[in-house]
């Protein structure tokens, strides 16, 4: 991706969802061996991402959504069913695919520029193009003046905030983040939401956001894509037509209340079953 | 052992909140206690011996301890009766020891962590070396190495190995399952996992390690100079007794008691430096 970043800033609304679809899942299923049986965490899924859009993934614990997304990132296989990035099936972990866990995973011993620059260390693309694409990535999060402190000198916020960095560096196409402000407090959480969709607008990648949080998912995406649970299946794609720019009032309109009702009215369709929510058991 | 793992971000973000408050300086302890219930120690022992009538044999009367040690150390170090060269002999062996124990504790726990057959062939065979008291050995050390030093040297180079060995197999291979996740996204190769991650992810346990190997690599030296010693503290401990000289063995006793808390310290200190992203180290993590 060499689009200059800046010159999507002012692109208003949502961006045209023209040519191959930046990602796609095609029935893809997922099964665990365990000591009771054959577990099926995924059972069919298939969707796609657009070039740039913003997708959401909901459902109950234990629906396989963060299976789902490890297997998109390559971290993990699928039992059954294919991946397409770019256009390339999709075998393993690849450049291209910048993934924020839900905690930050800095290393502790580097700074938050160090942190950053993790990736191009790693793929041997360290250069002083790399180190200015750092400073960006820095500033834009918000983290101008902080690139010498360590990890544990920041908010769990600010850790995020270079996760997210770090994430970008690559410029990859794709970015993955599975509930990447699960572990921060409420208010923290809203401002980091309003955040990300700010940094979307700056570097517009097609996303694949994991959350159990309803508002979040409509705040920030395009379509959120609704799931049961185990065996995890698409019950309902959603589309968000909300203008961009997002902005914090946009929770107070009664199209973002009908969005969020919606979701939710489909996940209590499809509740998650008791004693299933053993997370341990599809992170494995 | 609470050590081994990449800390994760979680606990270590509310960790933060408590870290550096008043708490801390007295978990550290403040030196004037530490000297006040020296001075009431001296003084009962003190007490004891004069109004306890109680053989010099069995328990020399603090001054004459203080005269030995000052004699001990003040004497030039050519003089039969200094301590010095005995103090440099055991602590040097013991060092050595050090060096090579931990050495080959590292080593070989960072090939156990990497490779899958060196493992299954060594840990058991360390395990079971372990769980037999090494200082059994010395004897047939004595035979293979004779009396002196390189027999010193691997007695406590043995002592030393077992912990830092476990420490830094466990280190290597207990690390935090979302940061493989991560260096497996990047593509990362087995060696950048070793270099970028697991090695300094392990520093932490590794000291942990260390700080118990220096301790017994003074106990393994000084064992040894009890039963093939040829000079060392050990050697004029067992003189002593030959001659009644309770007050030089218990000088000696202090000698060796402060060089084993300066090596601790030293390790301590180089720790600080070393595993320098873990805040105001408290002894509690």
């Amino acid at each position: 991706m060499v689009n200059s970043a800046k010159s999507t800033i002012s692109r208003p609304g949502a961006p045209p969802d023209a040519g191959e679809p930046t990602l796609v899942c095609e029935q893809v299923t997922r099964t665990f061996e365990s000591k009771r049986g054959t577990v099926t965490a995924l059972d069919g899924v298939s969707m796609t991402v657009g070039r740039e859009r913003f997708v959401s993934v909901v459902g109950p614990s234990g629906c396989g959504k963060t299976t789902l997304l490890m297997i998109m990132a390559g971290l993990e296989r699928a039992s059954r069913g294919s991946i397409r990035i770019g256009g390339q099936e999709s075998t393993g972990p690849r450049d291209d695919v910048g993934i924020v866990f839900q905690s930050p995973v800095l290393l502790p011993w580097k700074n938050v520029l160090q942190n950053v620059l993790l990736p191009a260390k790693i793929g041997k693309r360290l250069s002083p193009e790399m180190r200015e694409r750092a400073q960006e990535l820095i500033e834009m999060v918000g983290l101008a003046g902080f690139e010498k402190y360590l990890p544990h000198e920041l908010s769990g916020g600010m850790q995020q905030r270079t996760a997210i960095a770090r994430s970008l560096l690559l410029r990859p196409s794709t970015l993955l983040m599975d509930e990447p402000f699960g572990a921060l407090d409420a208010m923290t959480r809203e401002r980091m939401n309003m955040e990300l969709a700010r940094i979307w607008e700056v570097e517009r990648k097609a996303v694949v956001l994991v959350t159990h949080d309803i508002s979040e998912a409509v705040l920030l995406s395009d379509q959120i894509v609704v799931m049961s649970p185990r065996p995890g299946r698409i019950v309902k794609t959603i589309t968000v037509d909300l203008d961009r720019p997002r902005t914090p009032s946009v929770v107070d309109t009664a199209d973002f209340r009908d969005r969020v009702a919606q979701v939710r009215d489909l996940l209590k369709e499809h509740p998650a079953e008791p004693g299933r929510t053993d997370k341990k058991e599809y992170l494995r | 052992m609470t050590t081994l793992q990449a800390p994760a971000p979680a606990p270590a973000a509310r960790r933060r909140t408590v870290r550096r408050s008043a708490g801390s300086a007295r978990r550290r302890g403040d030196p004037r206690y530490v000297i006040a219930a020296a001075v009431v120690f001296v003084l009962l022992w003190q007490l004891v011996v004069v109004f306890g009538s109680v053989p010099g044999y069995m328990l020399p009367a603090p001054m004459d301890v203080a005269k030995a040690l000052w004699h001990g150390m003040t004497v030039a170090p050519s003089d039969r009766d200094s301590y010095l060269p005995h103090l440099w002999h055991t602590t040097s062996a013991a060092l050595a020891g050090f060096a090579l124990g931990s050495g080959a504790g590292i080593v070989l726990g960072g090939l156990c962590a990497m490779n899958r057959v060196v493992n299954q062939v060594v840990r058991p065979y360390v395990f079971g070396l372990q769980s037999m008291p090494k200082v059994a050995l010395t004897p047939l050390l004595m035979v293979w190495l004779g009396f002196g030093n390189p027999t010193k040297i691997t007695l406590a180079a043995l002592l030393v190995f077992f912990p830092v060995f476990v420490n830094a197999y466990t280190g290597l291979v207990n690390v935090d399952d979302t940061y493989l996740r991560l260096f497996r996204g990047m593509s990362a190769s087995r060696w950048q996992m070793l270099s970028q991650l697991r090695l300094p992810a392990a520093m932490v346990a590794v000291f942990a390690g260390l700080e118990m190997g220096i301790v017994r690599a003074q106990l393994g030296a000084v064992v040894a100079e009890f039963l093939a010693g040829q000079n060392g503290l050990g050697i004029i401990l067992i003189r002593f007794q030959y001659v009644n000289d309770t007050a030089g063995a218990f000088a000696v006793f202090i000698l060796l008691a402060i060089s084993s808390f300066v090596l601790y310290r030293v390790l301590k200190a180089s720790r600080k430096r070393v595993i320098f992203w873990i805040p105001s180290h408290t002894d509690k993590r």
